[in-house]
């Protein structure tokens, strides 16, 4: 059984192309500090002795952060990282499921969301300052932002309530007053990546209805996350291509940019990005928002040594990768931030920012100089340099 | 049979009661001995202590279904262990606050710290707790299925 | 630990056994339900009932049902695991058991005696034991933990049970440092000249020494090899944990560092201050003093050749004196709910004091009620009232001067009467309270305070209690007269030899564990551990959090805070707790609670 289930990820990911040029494993986040770890590996032993339950209890499954560098690098377009969220939703189906950060916390609030029969206080954060409609033409994700900033209340400096609000000021400065839904639920990226593809296929649903019953033929994103999930994963879900089209807000302002649309202020700050993966490997979109910072007056843009496709990942993904490596990987991450003498990097993910500023916040081996680089939203970056 | 309150009689709440080893655990003992009755939905889970109630535990237990949840520790200031339950206290304020933003309501996760004999309070606030779920009705987190 | 284990695996491991306790426990659940509910199970490879496993018919057919059912781990339904549940417990671990595998669900107090619905009580019941089975397969086996207890004793306090503990075990064999916070050893005893009932059985660190047979000497101590003692020092900090503890004492030659294996504080408590009862004039009316200034002036004139008088002209001979008692005891509104205990024989003493020395002298006592724990009481009072003291039921509402007489007003509960009394003196029988810095003390040692704030005693649910080695003796645990303490002071010597002689403890396994894989050396643990625990060291150019063995109690505040989950309490993991949870509100989730029926 388990034998038919990994022949059949290895067809599907291109796993049997692989050559053994271990080009991945050079370019592999994890593998810089845990040598014994190689993508490729993973593949090599589930075709060596093919038990699902053997793979699923190994470290290795769960600590790649399916970056997905390794795919990007890759000759011949192996898809690593697709090979093992297929292992861990069969390890899922076996009722394998890893140690998470949080204990879980944050999958256990998801699995609710779509099991559940609630009233969610999903848009508290609309204010009577910012235009938005139960119905219209763009819809806006809020995303699930808002629980981490609860979950992460004693950090300093993680409070996503502010991303939503950010994101339809610039939207309603270009004019545009998208559509937003209460009965919007956590697009499933998490669950997706830790196995749950029930969990995952209870969110589509709901969010599939949700959108349609705005009318709403395009959905815009923030969150990287939510894009890939919704761009890649919810199609693979479904029988059908989604009614609608799935763009990320930074290509849209990079349109409006353009267009005229978006008037900045002048706003003196050196910053850096970090490309998220689910935004950058995951779905290509490298050039818009270095667009919309060159169009920011004072603002001096300085590229990460390993910037675009070679973005070094922050170490963690669904929650489930965390470890000693991690920290050391964050470790390089930020003084590699802070090498390039910016006061701040940006980047849209979430995630990122949490792991990122998680690491700062900790006691860290090395001089804290030489890493203490804030990590701060891009939406509300842009929204806070924008004409008033 | 959905969540509606009306349902006379039949929807026995689930509360999940997370006692500590030193108050919580001995008082529900010590009621017990005494033979002071309280609903049958309460279910303990014995922890050493109220301080390692993770926020985790809660939400799983409103993920598989209860309709309540409630820690039970030594008295503030009065922790076995020092602070734990002051930690179990923030703990479950903050989870309090998911659960508003999830739409289920925050009186379903509630916290109470007793000394160690206090049997009669023990279920004092177990029946009071069982009275207010039932007023709320079955917790919408699970909604009633049909049973294969 | 990442890679969870899940319910692949169906080995029939599990033994489970049913008492009916006597039938006691048949009567309040189906147990035959109960019984067919669990055969099923996952896991289980056999389901036996009996009578009472407690006995030892019992324990032997536990025994011979495990060797013989080929499992590895039991779960028993029963009563309460902590009392009757270490017989069953030790009777398994010597069959070959490991403790860990063992699970006790307590079907009695938590389920059927409190639930008068048989159904629904069995109902609650399957679900207690299937939550307990789905446990019991994630079960592991552990090994305690073997500390070595260092053979050196810690007293802090000289009073009379502290004094006792000290010679207690110094008698033993084991060295102890005994640090006392004033210039004198005998604590609060040693300014009393006669204590009662006994009269004649008093104590020899007393100003006057008379036939000291029962209570510790003061000179015993100064002169006994083995007791090292540091006057007026105080134990500034304490580290470690479990059988070896560094205390740092302060003393006025510079601190010194003690390294001990046992604890017993004995520090006593505080009279209450009589100021705070403004009413009764004490402070502000030279003529109104305490039981303990009362001490001084009688013996003055029994033993000194002095003359017991007023201390408002130091030569008129009180003609009345009047007790007030329960001074800052039983008092709500002063935070004293509790009664001192020996207040009333010790007034009634005194009261016969003075009138042996003036029987032209009237005392009244002013009570609210008699109170006396000793043997000898009930006869001392009678012989008072004998003698002609008055009694009189009521509380004192006031003591004021009027045209330079003192007076007192109270009421005379049996006859109904409001008195408003002449008084040359009024004794205030102060009652003891919780000593100011017993908090510091309490905190320092991890020992909590009862909702009196008074140290707590061991806790009878929790033996474990008794081998962190610090004992609590003498007022310190509650308000005591002297033999009450001495005997204290003798138990607490007597457990601490007990685990000293032992050189070393067994501390439970269930303690903290760090996966040094997933620890990100962040640091929150080791600012959390009240008991200094945990630590972040580096290593291999990384930082990680290590836990110290002997000083982790076992929480789970660390566990439950580290936000990667890469610490465990053994025996509670997350996926045992996790098993429970889901256990537990598995009928609810099959829709309609536990009163509908289906297994």
């Amino acid at each position: 059984m388990s034998e038919k289930v990994i022949k059949r990820l290895i067809q599907d990911t291109r796993a049997f192309d692989c050559v053994e040029c271990g080009k991945c494993t050079s370019v592999c986040p994890v593998t810089r500090f845990n040598r014994e770890f190689a993508p490729r590996l993973l593949v090599v032993k589930a075709m060596e002795s093919p038990s699902i339950e053997a793979l699923a209890k190994e470290r290795d499954l769960w600590v790649c952060t399916t970056c997905a560098v390794c795919s990007s690098m890759c000759p011949y377009k192996v898809d690593y990282t697709e090979f093992i969220r297929g292992l861990r939703a069969e390890s899922a189906l076996l009722g394998i499921t890893p140690e998470c950060s949080q204990g879980g916390l944050l999958h256990s609030m998801m699995r609710i969301m779509g099991k559940g029969e609630l009233k969610q206080r999903r848009l508290d954060w609309v204010t009577p300052d910012l235009t938005v409609a139960p119905k219209g033409d763009i819809y806006y994700f809020t995303g699930c932002a808002k629980h981490l900033s609860t979950v992460f209340q004693d950090r300093k400096g993680l409070d996503f309530g502010g991303v939503p609000e950010a994101a339809v000021r610039i939207m309603n400065a270009a004019g545009v007053v998208p559509a937003v839904s209460n009965d919007e639920v956590c697009c499933g990226h998490d669950l997706n990546w830790t196995g749950d593809e029930n969990g995952l296929a209870a969110l589509i649903d709901r969010n599939l209805a949700a959108i349609k019953a705005t009318g709403a033929k395009k959905v815009v994103f923030t969150c990287p996350e939510g894009l890939r999930t919704f761009s890649v994963d919810y199609p693979a879900m479904g029988d059908e291509d989604l009614p609608f089209e799935v763009v990320h807000l930074s290509q849209l302002m990079a349109e409006w940019v353009k267009e005229g649309k978006l008037k900045f202020r002048e706003t003196k700050a050196k910053v850096t990005y970090h490309d998220a993966c689910r935004l950058g490997r995951h779905m290509g979109v490298y050039d818009p928002p270095r667009e919309v910072l060159r169009a920011i007056p004072g603002v001096e843009f300085v590229e990460l040594e390993n910037n675009r496709d070679k973005c070094l990942c922050c170490g963690v993904s669904g929650w489930v990768s965390c470890d000693a490596n991690t920290k050391l990987l964050q470790m390089e991450k930020l003084k590699e931030a802070k090498r390039t003498g910016a006061g701040t990097m940006l980047t849209f993910c979430p995630k990122c920012q949490v792991h990122l500023n998680c690491a700062l916040q900790d006691k860290i081996p090395v001089d804290r100089a030489l890493v203490d680089i804030p990590v701060q939203d891009f939406t509300v970056f842009v929204a806070n340099a924008l004409m008033r | 049979m959905g969540g509606e309150a009306g349902a006379a009689g039949t929807f026995e709440p689930v509360v999940v009661a997370f006692t500590c080893s030193w108050c919580g655990y001995p008082s529900a003992v010590l009621a017990g001995v005494n033979r002071i009755e309280y609903p049958p939905g309460v279910m303990i889970v014995r922890v050493m202590c109220s301080g390692m109630v993770e926020p985790a535990y809660m939400m799983r237990a409103f993920e598989q279904g209860a309709d309540g949840v409630i820690v039970v520790g030594c008295q503030m200031d009065n922790c076995h262990y020092m602070t734990g339950n002051k930690r179990a206290q923030e703990r479950v304020d903050m989870v309090r606050v998911l659960l508003r933003t999830l739409g289920l309501d925050d009186r379903r996760l509630r916290t109470e710290w007793m000394n160690a004999s206090e049997r009669v309070r023990f279920a004092q606030v177990m029946n009071e707790f069982v009275a207010e779920l039932k007023g709320l009705g079955p917790s919408p987190a699970v909604p009633c299925e049909e049973k294969a | 630990m990442t890679g969870g284990k899940g319910e692949t695996g169906g080995e029939k491991r599990i033994g489970v056994f049913l008492c009916t306790c006597k039938g006691e426990l048949g009567s309040h659940l189906d147990m035959e339900r109960l019984a067919r509910a669990l055969a099923g199970r996952p896991g289980v490879a056999f389901v036996k009932q009996g009578e009472a496993i407690c006995t030892p018919e019992g324990q032997r057919r536990l025994q011979d049902d495990f060797k013989g059912g080929g499992v590895d781990r039991i779960v028993v339904g029963a009563c309460t695991p902590n009392i009757q549940g270490l017989i069953m417990r030790g009777a398994l671990e010597a069959a070959g058991l490991n403790k860990y595998l063992y699970e006790q669900v307590n079907l009695r107090e938590l389920c059927g005696w409190v639930h008068p619905d048989r159904e629904r009580a069995t109902d609650k019941a399957i679900s207690l034991m299937e939550a307990a089975l789905a446990r019991a397969r994630e079960l592991e086996p552990l090994e305690d933990i073997e500390l070595k207890v260092v053979p050196e004793a810690l007293v802090i306090g000289g009073g009379v049970a502290g004094m006792q503990a000290a010679l207690e075990i110094a008698a033993r064999g084991f060295p102890v440092h005994l640090v006392e916070r004033q210039a004198a050893l005998g604590g609060r005893a040693y300014g009393l000249s006669v204590t009662f009932p006994t009269h004649n059985c008093g104590i020899c660190c007393m100003q006057y020494c008379k036939e000291c047979v029962l209570t510790p000497k003061i000179e015993d101590v100064l002169q006994n090899p083995r007791i090292k003692v540091y006057m007026r020092s105080e134990v500034e900090t304490l580290e470690g944990g479990f059988g070896d503890r560094a205390a740092r004492i302060r003393t006025p030659e510079g601190p010194v560092d003690v390294r001990v294996g046992t604890i017993v504080v004995a520090t006593g408590s505080d009279v209450f201050d009589a100021r705070r009862i403004p009413e009764y004039g004490y402070g502000l009316h030279k003529d109104v003093v305490t039981t303990m200034e009362l001490e001084k002036m009688v013996a003055k004139e029994r033993e000194f050749h002095g003359r017991f008088v007023k201390p408002s002209d130091g030569k008129t001979v009180p003609k009345t004196v009047n007790f007030i008692q329960c001074v800052g005891s039983r008092d709500r509104a002063k935070g004293n709910l509790h009664c001192s205990l020996v207040c009333c024989t010790y007034a009634i003493g005194q009261a016969r004091e003075i009138r042996k020395l003036h029987p032209e002298t009237t005392v009244y006592v002013h009570y609210i009620d008699l109170r006396g724990p000793y043997r000898g009481f009930e006869e001392f009072y009678d012989q008072a009232r004998a003698e002609g003291i008055v009694f009189v039921r009521g509380r004192v509402a006031e003591v004021y001067e009027s045209k330079g007489q003192l007076r007192l007003k109270c009421e005379d509960t049996d006859s109904g009467k409001a008195l408003n009394m002449a008084t040359d003196l009024v004794v205030l029988a102060v009652g003891q309270e919780p000593a100011r810095d017993s908090e510091r003390l309490a905190k320092l040692l991890h020992i909590s305070l009862d909702h009196d704030r008074f140290m707590k005693d061991l806790n009878p649910n929790f033996q474990a209690e008794y081998r962190r080695g610090v004992f609590v003796a003498g007022c310190a645990e509650g308000p005591k007269g002297i033999r009450y303490s001495v005997e204290d002071g003798k138990s607490a010597a007597a457990a601490a030899a007990d685990l000293m002689a032992a050189g070393r403890i067994h501390k439970t396994r269930a303690i903290a564990v760090v996966d040094e894989a997933r620890c990100r050396g962040c640091g929150r643990c080791e600012d959390i551990c009240e008991y200094k625990a945990a630590k972040v060291v580096e290593k291999n150019g990384r930082l990680v959090s290590v836990r110290d063995e002997a000083r982790c109690e076992g929480c789970g505040i660390c566990a439950a805070q580290c936000c990667n989950r890469a610490i465990t309490v053994k025996h509670f993991s997350r996926p045992q707790v996790d098993a429970l949870i889901d256990g537990l509100t598995r009928r609810r989730r099959a829709c309609g609670g536990p009163s509908e029926g289906g297994s």
